[in-house]
């Protein structure tokens, strides 16, 4: 049996998606505004919509990756956020903002700005791939199974 | 049989994981209510004051000490509007987080916890940088008229710990996971943007 490794890539990143927003949709979401206030980088409003709206954008993106519905769409949505992010944290970087860990994975996971930035990128370039080569991804996924 | 329709599908799936998140989050709530614990408390303004604050503090913490000011600020201005109480949840990224408690802690006891809290968040960043700390504690301890003898006495016992721990437990239970963390009439405040935009508008709301 060869090994698909577009789909366990799939798993994977779906599996970092459900994790991270389920973390912090079951803590206050005060936490997480305080990570988001500490970019920097949006006004108030902005910053409690993202507050309230990031995480379970995370764990349903996560879940529909995992499970492959509406892949096509889902891996879009899913290389637009990590973009998003990648930007986010680069501002940071430049801007020397005093933050010490990125707040990505609740408290669970303490990762500094540099790392995080390294995996974000990476993660678009294989999220770019998995677009590239969607009939191989969509493989054991919910699409093939259901109708429109 | 007829096939299930992604629309269907995507729809079943999202109220299972709405479900999922809520109740995973009302168990972990219920949970950390029940393990909640009483502890002592410093505290300041009147006790019928419309706005309760309730500050959990790590006094090496860069924005707990811009946020006790402020809170230091107001209170100095609408001390009957502002009653405040200080808890301790010293962080481990903080060399000297813990060991300041203590002497906070200590300071306390001989009724000297304001002035030796206030000098100690003014002088932070001389401090936090130092290998030892301790001088520069004992420099405030004098500073703020603490008895060496009696201080030194406290800093030797266990007492102080339990406190510690038990403040930091209380937090924990409560769902924190970063300082400054404060509870406005009992909502959640994460960070002194957040702090300075709730009683803004709380002293507004109650005419101040």
């Amino acid at each position: 049996m060869v090994i698909n490794l577009f789909v366990i890539v799939r798993v994977i990143i779906g599996g970092v998606f459900v994790f991270s927003g389920f973390e912090k949709l079951i803590s206050p979401y005060q936490n997480f505004l305080y990570v988001v206030q500490g970019y920097e980088m949006f006004p108030s409003w902005l910053e409690n919509m993202a507050a309230h709206i990031m995480p379970w954008c995370e764990f349903f993106l996560g879940v529909f990756l995992l499970l492959g519905l509406w892949l096509r769409w889902v891996l879009r949505a899913v290389f637009i956020i990590t973009f998003m992010f990648v930007l986010i944290v680069a501002q940071a970087i430049i801007r020397n903002l005093p933050i010490a860990e990125c707040g990505c994975f609740g408290g669970l996971i303490s990762i500094p700005l540099p790392a995080i930035l390294s995996f974000d990128t990476i993660m678009l370039f294989v999220v770019n791939s998995l677009m590239g080569k969607e009939e191989r991804t969509r493989i054991l996924s919910l699409d093939l199974y259901l109708s429109n | 049989m007829k096939k299930v329709s992604r629309k269907t599908a995507a729809f079943l799936i999202i109220i299972a994981g709405v479900m999922a998140v809520n109740t995973t989050k009302f168990v972990i709530q219920t949970v950390r209510r029940n393990g909640a614990l009483r502890t002592f408390a410093k505290t300041k303004g009147s006790d019928n004051a419309p706005i309760k604050v309730v500050e959990f503090i790590d006094f090496q913490c860069p924005a707990c000490a811009h946020g006790a000011a402020y809170l230091k600020g107001k209170i100095d201005k609408y001390p009957e509007a502002i009653r405040l109480e200080v808890k301790h949840y010293p962080l481990q990224m903080h060399r000297h987080g813990y060991q300041s408690s203590r002497y906070v802690e200590c300071a306390a006891r001989q009724e000297k916890f304001w002035p030796f809290q206030d000098l100690l968040l003014a002088r932070q960043s001389n401090w936090q940088r130092l290998v030892d700390a301790t001088p520069a504690f004992e420099k405030i301890a004098e500073e703020s008229h603490l008895d060496k003898q009696k201080l030194k006495a406290c800093l030797d016992r266990d007492v102080v710990d339990g406190i510690i721990k038990q403040n930091k437990e209380e937090g924990t239970a409560l769902g924190l996971r970063s300082t400054p963390t404060y509870f406005v009439n009992g909502e959640m405040v994460v960070g002194s943007k957040s702090l300075e935009e709730k009683i803004e508008k709380l002293l507004k709301d109650n005419g101040y």
